[in-house]
């Protein structure tokens, strides 16, 4: 349970937290609802989501930045995929992720048009394979906190960041942006 | 060498800059989309607040899983287990009735947490109808298997109250270093009262009332403890 799980913060780090939830909880909500459909199921995926949060405060220069805003957003949306992986142990492990990734690129499609070929690319990455760039590269996370956030071993992070990265090779050299 | 770095360092930066660009879409696209419960913010600061109060409190502060293991110094009692848990090894029809509560306490660090193979229905939420004089409530947070309430007073004082409903959500560590163990008859439970040596510095106590788990947590006196818990209905 989260409120007997927490690690210690100073206080300006319990501050940053506080700005950060206050700043982010609608979106970290709206996401953990979104995949779970439930109410009380989305808040105990975003119980989680804040535990895994507290733990890398740290690494969180701006609160209320983009950065650290989709730093929440990808803390809420794994929690939420973790809580949904534990109820359903038969499903294969990519799929609910590939699910989610398929109902986001259906809403995403027409905005697409208009990012870079860059940004293009990273969008054709699965969930996994984003979230570990965007924490490893923009967060400047090391594996083992990006695997902490992720709730896999860091191993598994290691080799999903490498399988990330060449994948987002084999799409730019498609695109021709290399 | 330094040539290959400056490129390998401009290509990230322009990764950087590629899944800043993404992901402001993204985001932008979950504000626009879905339901929110904006009791959702305050619930979640009413936590960071929680966790802000047992700092202010420093006494028994609660430790990760991790560093339990490594400060325990391995004497172990467990409540009631011991009966219950040779039925348990040798009948079928009592494996499904196990359940107890779990307390393992060393020099440093005491913990309880639940031992059950089956799930259980949960109650309502209790909580206390006496606070000691000049208290009132801060903040009140209900999870779904957890009512929280924070106490404060006017002069900065405060203590919080916990009923867990669900025993698998249980997992307490307390640092009881500088606390001595004071059993204390709430009713007709005896409860487990953590009393700080040290001036103000916030005590614990804890008692179970079958699958129901109680924490009073806060720089009170052992009468206002007593009086607290045994106002819970």
């Amino acid at each position: 349970m989260i409120a007997l799980a927490i690690e210690i913060l100073t206080p300006d780090e319990t501050e940053k937290f506080e700005q950060l939830v206050t700043t982010w909880s609608k979106m970290m909500y709206r996401e953990a609802n979104r995949i779970l459909k439930h109410h009380h199921d989305a808040e105990d995926a975003l119980q989680r989501a804040c535990l895994r949060l507290f733990q890398n405060m740290k690494k969180i220069d701006d609160p209320t930045s983009d950065s650290a805003g989709n730093y929440a957003y990808i803390a809420a949306r794994h929690a939420a995929i973790d809580l949904l992986r534990e109820r359903s142990p038969e499903m294969p492990i990519d799929y609910f992720e590939e699910e989610l990734a398929f109902e986001d690129r259906l809403a995403f499609e027409d905005d697409l048009n208009g990012l870079s070929p860059l940004a293009r690319c990273i969008a054709a990455l699965s969930d996994r394979e984003r979230s570990i760039l965007h924490l490893r590269i923009e967060m400047e996370m090391s594996q083992r906190e990006a695997a902490s956030l992720l709730g896999i071993t860091v191993a598994a992070a290691a080799k999903m960041e490498q399988r990330a990265k060449k994948h987002l090779r084999e799409l730019c050299e498609k695109e021709e942006i290399l | 060498v330094k040539r290959r770095r400056f490129c390998e360092k401009k290509k990230e930066d322009k990764l950087r800059d590629a899944i800043k660009e993404y992901n402001r879409l993204q985001m932008n696209q979950v504000l626009e989309r879905g339901e929110y419960d904006p009791e959702f913010t305050s619930k979640i600061v009413a936590l960071a607040k929680q966790h802000q109060n047992q700092r202010k409190s420093k006494g028994l502060s609660f430790f990760s899983r991790s560093s339990i293991l490594a400060k325990r110094v391995a004497s172990i009692l467990l409540i009631g287990a011991l009966s219950s848990g040779f039925l348990f090894a040798a009948s079928p029809s009592a494996r499904a009735a196990f359940f107890a509560w779990v307390r393992e306490v060393s020099e440093t660090i005491a913990t309880y947490r639940a031992e059950t193979n089956e799930e259980l229905p949960v109650s309502g939420f209790q909580l206390p109808t006496w606070i000691p004089q000049g208290f009132f409530i801060a903040s009140q947070t209900e999870y779904s298997d957890l009512l929280y309430i924070l106490y404060e007073d006017s002069d900065g004082n405060s203590f919080t109250f916990s009923h867990y409903v669900n025993p698998d959500s249980v997992n307490l560590s307390i640092n009881r270093e500088h606390a001595d163990l004071i059993p204390l008859h709430i009713n007709e439970i005896v409860g487990d009262l953590y009393l700080e040596r040290r001036p103000n510095h916030a005590s614990t106590l804890v008692w179970t009332q079958d699958q129901n788990f109680f924490v009073i947590h806060g720089t009170l006196s052992q009468e206002d403890f007593l009086q607290i818990a045994e106002s819970v209905s």
